[in-house]
């Protein structure tokens, strides 16, 4: 170690001593172009910038220097830390190589502004277009440097360095074309140390644009000569490439003669190609390069190391299928055990990163609407977990699973549940409680949609999971499930086995245990397996099971029911004896349900209906009704409301009030259209035995119930006109008042209310006939407004009103008599006059009212007065006057009369008229009609075989 | 002496004193005489030409060289010809070209040809010098000017030839000749250089002897030629003895930048941007003044002649760099030979001053003075044209110091990128020193002997991989 420390040591004092670091070079080198600047820029001066040389040198040497800094400043800049190197301000990094770059640039464009004819122009656009290069302004670059080629001499050194860089530009620019001829054209030139390296990137020029023969020859070339050591040596860069022309040109036999004069196995450089093409995203090529490989190399360990790199080419374009063929082909070659532990750990990861890609686009989004591919990466997703199990053997319960949930996820429902069936077997086996778990997820996930599983699977699952997941929070649900698969098989013995099971696990839980039983024994009861059902119901009794007291009625109802349909039976056959024996035999059996017993009254009721038993359908009517909740009455509406006409037919008004009312009641909260009916029909049968307080109790009842508002209202309309009858006057108000409000009834209510007015006037009760009086008025008129029909004895009435007020103008016109002298006729005669027209007026406030009764009387009294003033004048003579007097007096009048006259035959014609048209009978009629042509009105006349009836029929 | 010799002598003085008194008096009474007639004008210069008034006889000539419309006749050639011997070309290089053309004498021809040149007419030039005779006094001088055109042109050939025959031809010992035959000497190493034979060139250069007065021009010259025969260590060596003291007056800063490239091709880049740096600093704030100081008094050639004056007179300039300057135009051989005319027509001045005080006396005064003047105008003016020329060396050297520095710069980064490890090793080792038949070794040891200015040699090994 002592030894190994002098040597080091007296090697470094050595070194030292005799050589010159590099930095050291540079800043001597740098210290001596300052020197010739200096003295350079003396002699310019001198010349007062006149030679444009020197201005040439001066640049030149700021390129120089440039150039050197840029060296400095590149290393310094690379010795930073990474991260410190992507903080710094960059250009600040390189300000002093920029300012000579700059300053060479400047004095250039100066030259080239102001020395246009200048010889040296070439070198001068060389250093611009170098600078731009430096730069990476490449279209500047190509610019100067095309320019600089132009103006020098064709074999000047400038020249060619202007060619080659120009070449390099369009190299860095791809345009390979461009390069091409420019590289051409220098390297025919020259031939320094350089012509290694620029013959390189021309080979590589060749090879971009499909010159391959040329990029070979040019390389081979490059290699001969970088064995001399007046070239640079590229020796190994081609070795490198020439490669890639060879594999990527199908030349293989040749590159392996090439690589075999040299020592070198061409596959591996195959493989190296290829990888480098990838990593320049030429993947074709690379695939190419790699299959060549692949078909050379013997070695099945390097084989796969090809292999993986095509997984990984085929994994970076994303190519799944050659990269899942590739897989297959590295696990064949796997499984024969020639894989070493970095290519497995590789492929490994190629397998889990393509698997989980896959896996993930199966699951996003973006191939949902796709289902073709979204398949077809869920089918490739599961070989990969396929070939994973197959390696991984002690993890095959997490690929499985993995599978399953792939499977699952594009709706392979069958596929994914036996990939989760086997997870989970595997899981067993490999104790991995977590895919056991979730293996177990994932069945129940698949049985919960609608799959094609068969009822086996889910019974599987749901065993399995009672078996390994007892005391889960689902388990009640899965034996609910487990029990109606069983059910659905028909196999009722593992369906109680399960019954028992859960009845076992959750004593106390009764409504499962209730639905199982209640399945169970609905297969019994299909089978009318009395005993079987009796069995239920003793083990129920016996604590084996447990079920609510709902649930046991129900049992019981259901051995009833069972009875009940053997008793039907016979009813279909047409036996009636039979059935109502056992029906009556339902209603004694202690194990009867109420139910039954319901059922056995009801169908009682109904046989002896069918019997035209009136006392026992009347009794097992009631009976069935009285039981029967308000449901099952209406269910059975028809037959009770039938049954209760039957009554009514047969006369047992009794029987079927009562049948009515119970009805009603039963029914009353349930909305239904048979109560109204049924109200109707009781109300009325009460009411026609003038039962009116039962008939207020229906009412009530009614109202109550919810009976229909029309249908109330008429029952309140009857009941007042009862009341009418009974002339219970208190109670006729009442409901007289309860109906004012009536929309339907209001208006016939107001001959009510003329009764009550005209009551109430009898007993003297101002107050209540004022009352009347107005209300009657007041709905009059409603109904006028609202254009009610009203009934004839209210028009009638307010006619007869009306009719008064023209019976006064009659009375007036009655008192007048005429008489002179004259202006006491005329005026008189004017009076009567106005007193007719008053009288028409009132005439037409009478018509109205359109009652056919005032307007005939109406008529009467405009045809009478307008008569007797007719005949007054006509028959008026004016006393102590002279015959002429008289007789123009009487000329004079005649026309006025005949008018009169005229208007009162106008009048009558009318009252005919309205009298036919709007047949209206009434006993001023007579006046009118001169039906025996005597003139003499005949006011009535009558038969004698007609009596009256009241409404129950009595006479 | 004997008596004999005495009476030769005398007569000889009264013969001259004669002859003397004879030529002001015939140029006076020429001048008085009435009229204004080119005879009159030929007759006064031939006169003033003869009694060595050359100075004053200058506008005479300029007036009848823009006035004649014939060519020029013997007397007046050979006058013309004495006159630009003793006053120098350039107060008649001013004159037009068609009035110069006026004269076959071969000097005139060199005036005319040199003026060619500068104007970058080299046909024409050749088509002048073409013109003089071999016997001509200037005839070494124009085949040295032949020479450098042929050079210039390329034509190394008749270059060569033409260097050649201003050797032979320049049998002269005096100091002009010899200076002349120096520099078709170099000339003929020139060519060598130009037509890259640098080991020709290298030994043409050892032809020239240290005693010449081109001999520190051919020094960095030859450091050029080590330096493209890439033996950077002599030329290194060449250029270290510009450090030698003797040489202090020197000013070229091609030197440096000569210096820098050696060590730059050596890979010594440090010692490269050491001389830069060294440059830079002893230069740059002394070139900025220089510009200012060019800038400011650009158009007074006084300032400048006055600036020497001073400098003459041991003044020290503003700043160091002028002073140095103005020291290496002072050992100039073209200032001193301006100087030496100004101070020959001072003397003239002087003489014609202690004439009797005639019209004519004062017109040759007024003359003489203005030629003085001109000649101040004319040393001012070649004062102010070295000092630009020295400026513009300058500021061509900062760039190429800057260059090399980059240059230097520029190796030493690419070093650093191909992670070439630093290598210690010794500096310098005789084996890298290269040597021709002609150079032998000798070690130096920090003295600068005048002998051995020159052959140094550095011995650094190159650090280039």
């Amino acid at each position: 170690m002592q030894m190994i420390k002098l040597i080091f040591f007296i090697f470094l004092i050595v070194g030292n001593v005799f050589g010159v670091t590099l930095d050291e070079r540079r800043e001597r080198i740098i210290q001596i172009i300052d020197q010739e600047l200096s003295e350079v820029k003396r002699i310019s001066d001198q010349k007062r910038g006149r030679d444009p040389n020197l201005l040439l040198r001066m640049a030149e040497l700021n390129l120089e220097k440039a150039r050197l800094w840029r060296d400095k400043e590149n290393k310094e800049f690379l010795n930073l830390p990474v991260k410190t190197r992507t903080k710094i301000n960059k250009s600040s990094y390189f300000k002093m190589s920029a300012k000579f770059f700059y300053q060479a640039n400047k004095i250039c464009l100066d030259i080239a502004r102001r020395f246009k004819r200048y010889g040296g122009l070439g070198d001068v656009y060389y250093i611009l277009g170098y600078n731009a290069k430096e730069t990476n302004n490449l279209k500047l670059a190509s610019k100067y440097l095309n320019l600089a080629s132009r103006k020098t001499k064709n074999n000047s050194t400038t020249k060619v360095k202007s060619q080659i860089s120009l070449a390099e530009v369009y190299y860095n620019q791809k345009e390979y074309k461009k390069a091409i001829p420019q590289y051409e054209s220098a390297l025919r030139k020259y031939k320094d140390k350089w012509y290694t390296k620029d013959s390189f990137n021309l080979a590589w020029c060749y090879y971009r644009v499909g010159r391959v023969s040329d990029a070979i020859r040019k390389m081979k070339e490059i290699h001969s000569l970088s064995g001399n050591k007046k070239y640079i040596d590229m020796a190994e860069d081609v070795e490198r490439d020439i490669g890639t022309f060879y594999a990527t040109s199908g030349r293989i036999s040749e590159g392996i003669k090439f690589y075999q004069k040299l020592n070198i196995e061409f596959t591996d450089k195959l493989l190296r190609i290829g990888v480098n093409l990838v990593s320049q995203g030429k993947f074709t090529d690379a695939e190419k390069v790699f299959n060549y490989a692949k078909k050379y190399e013997k070695d099945s360990s390097k084989k796969i190391d090809v292999l993986l790199e095509q997984l990984n080419l085929y994994s970076k374009y994303a190519n799944y299928n050659k990269h899942l063929s590739t897989s297959k082909q590295i696990y064949d070659l796997a499984a024969k055990k020639n894989i070493t532990k970095e290519q497995l750990t590789s492929f490994l990861y190629q397998i889990k990163k393509m698997s989980a890609t896959l896996q993930r686009q199966v699951i996003g989004k973006t191939y949902k609407r796709l289902k073709k591919t979204r398949f077809a990466k869920a089918r490739q997703a599961i070989q990969y977990f396929d070939i994973l199990a197959m390696i991984h053997k002690d993890k095959r319960s997490e690929y499985d699973f993995l599978k399953a949930e792939t499977a699952f996820v594009v709706g392979m429902t069958t596929l994914s549940f036996s990939y989760y069936k086997d997870a989970f077997e595997n899981s067993i086996k490999e104790n991995n409680n977590k895919f056991k778990v979730q293996s177990m997820e994932g069945m129940l996930a698949v049985l919960s949609k609608k799959s094609r599983l068969k009822s086996s699977d889910n019974i599987y699952v749901f065993e399995a999971y009672l078996k390994h997941f007892p005391k889960d929070k689902r388990t009640k649900s899965i034996y609910e499930r487990l029990f109606k698969n069983y059910l659905d098989r028909g196999d009722y013995k593992n369906a109680k086995n399960t019954l028992d099971r859960y009845a076992e696990s959750y004593p106390q839980d009764f409504k499962l245990q209730e639905a199982m039983i209640s399945n169970l024994m609905e297969i019994d009861r299909k089978k009318n397996d009395s005993a079987a059902i009796r069995g239920w119901v003793k083990a129920i009794d016996a604590k084996e099971y447990k079920v609510s007291g709902k649930y046991y009625q129900k049992l019981q109802e259901l051995l009833t029911s069972l009875q009940i349909k053997d008793v039907q039976k016979d009813l279909d056959r047409g036996n009636k004896k039979s059935a109502l024996v056992g029906y009556h035999n339902v209603l004694t059996d202690k194990f009867a349900t109420p139910r039954s017993k319901i059922n056995a009254s009801y169908n009682l009721a109904a046989l002896y209906y069918e019997l035209g038993d009136i006392q026992n359908s009347f009794k097992w009517s009631n009976e069935a009704m009285t039981k029967m909740d308000a449901k099952d009455v209406l269910n059975f509406s028809s037959s009770f409301v039938t049954i209760a006409n039957f009554m009514f037919t047969q006369f047992e008004y009794e029987k079927s009030e009562a049948l009515y009312s119970k009805y009603l009641q039963k029914i009353c909260s349930i909305n239904t259209s048979r109560k109204s009916t049924v109200f109707r029909n009781l109300f009325f049968i009460q009411l026609a035995k003038h039962k009116t307080t039962e008939a207020e109790k229906t009412l009530v009842l009614g109202q109550r119930c919810r009976v229909k508002k029309k249908v109330l209202e008429d029952a309140q309309y009857e009941l007042m006109r009862e009341y009418k009858a009974q002339k219970s006057w208190a109670r006729y108000e009442k409901y007289a008042q309860s109906l004012i409000n009536s929309g339907n009834y209001y208006p016939k209510v107001i001959e009510d209310l003329i009764n009550l007015e005209e009551i109430f006037d009898q007993y003297n009760n101002q107050t209540k006939k004022n009352y009347y009086s107005k209300l009657k008025e007041k709905l009059y008129y409603k109904a006028k407004k609202e254009k009610r029909s009203l009934p004839i004895s209210v028009l009638n009435h307010f006619a007869a009103q009306k009719l008064q007020f023209m019976k006064q103008a009659v009375y007036k016109l009655d008192l007048i008599k005429l008489s002179f002298p004259e202006e006491t006729f005329n005026s008189k005669l004017k009076q009567k006059l106005a007193l007719l027209e008053d009288l028409t007026k009132r005439a037409q406030d009478v018509h109205s009212t359109a009652s056919g009764q005032g307007i005939i009387q109406s008529y009467k009294h405009l045809y009478e007065e307008h008569l007797k003033l007719s005949n007054e004048i006509n028959n008026f003579s004016p006393t102590g006057k002279s015959k002429e007097y008289v007789a123009s007096f009487k000329q004079s009048m005649k026309e006025l009369a005949s008018q009169l006259a005229m208007a009162a035959k106008n009048f009558k014609n009318e009252a005919v008229r309205t009298s036919n048209k709007n047949k209206i009978l009434d006993k001023s009629n007579f006046i009118f009609m001169d039906g025996n042509k005597t003139g003499i009105p005949v006011e009535y006349s009558g038969f004698s075989n007609y009596f009256l009836m009241e409404r129950g029929g009595r006479r | 002496m004997m008596f004999l010799d005495k009476i030769k002598i005398i007569i000889c003085l009264l013969l001259v004193s004669n002859q003397v008194y004879s030529s002001w008096n015939r140029a006076q009474n020429l001048y008085n005489q009435r009229g204004n007639s080119m005879n009159k004008t030929r007759g006064i210069i031939l006169e003033l030409v003869s009694d060595k008034k050359y100075f004053s006889t200058v506008p005479y000539l300029k007036e009848y060289l823009t006035s004649t419309t014939r060519n020029l006749d013997s007397a007046m050639e050979r006058a013309l010809a004495d006159v630009i011997l003793e006053v120098g070309v350039k107060q008649f290089e001013i004159l037009p070209n068609r009035f110069l053309k006026r004269s076959n004498a071969g000097i005139l021809s060199y005036v005319l040809a040199k003026k060619y040149l500068n104007n970058g007419q080299l046909d024409k030039a050749l088509n002048q010098l073409g013109k003089i005779n071999r016997s001509e006094y200037i005839y070494p001088f124009s085949k040295n000017l032949e020479g450098t055109i042929h050079a210039l042109k390329g034509s190394n050939i008749a270059a060569n030839s033409a260097f050649q025959s201003c050797i032979s031809s320049s049998r002269s010992a005096s100091r002009k000749d010899l200076l002349n035959k120096d520099y078709c000497r170099l000339g003929l190493a020139r060519i060598a250089f130009q037509a890259k034979k640098f080991d020709d060139s290298d030994l043409l250069y050892l032809d020239i002897p240290k005693s010449s007065y081109v001999w520190p021009e051919v020094l960095f010259e030859e450091a050029w030629n080590s330096y493209y025969q890439k033996n950077y260590n002599r030329s290194l060596g060449k250029l270290v003895s510009y450090k030698a003291p003797v040489f202090d007056y020197i000013f070229n800063p091609e030197i440096e930048v000569l210096k820098a490239l050696s060590y730059l091709k050596l890979c010594l880049y440090q010692d490269a941007r050491e001389v830069h740096k060294d440059f830079y600093s002893t230069y740059y704030r002394d070139a900025v003044k220089l510009r200012r100081f060019i800038n400011k008094y650009k158009r007074s050639h006084k300032v400048f002649y006055t600036a020497m004056l001073n400098h003459e007179n041991n003044q020290s300039s503003s700043f160091s760099l002028l002073d140095t300057l103005l020291k290496n135009i002072e050992r100039e051989v073209v200032y001193r030979d301006l100087r030496k005319q100004l101070v020959f027509a001072a003397k003239e001045y002087e003489e014609l001053m202690k004439k009797p005080n005639t019209r004519f006396k004062r017109l040759m005064v007024q003359n003489i003075s203005d030629v003085i003047i001109t000649q101040k105008k004319i040393i001012g003016s070649y004062i102010r044209g070295q000092l630009i020329s020295f400026y513009a060396k300058l500021y061509k050297a900062f760039e190429g110091m800057s260059y090399i520095k980059l240059e230097s710069l520029k190796k030493e980064k690419e070093s650093l990128y191909n992670f070439d490890p630093e290598k210690k090793s010794k500096r310098g080792d005789i084996q890298y020193i290269e040597r021709n038949q002609k150079q032998y070794f000798w070690d130096f040891n920090g003295e600068f002997w005048a002998d051995e200015l020159g052959d140094y040699v550095f011995a650094l090994r190159s650090e280039c991989r």
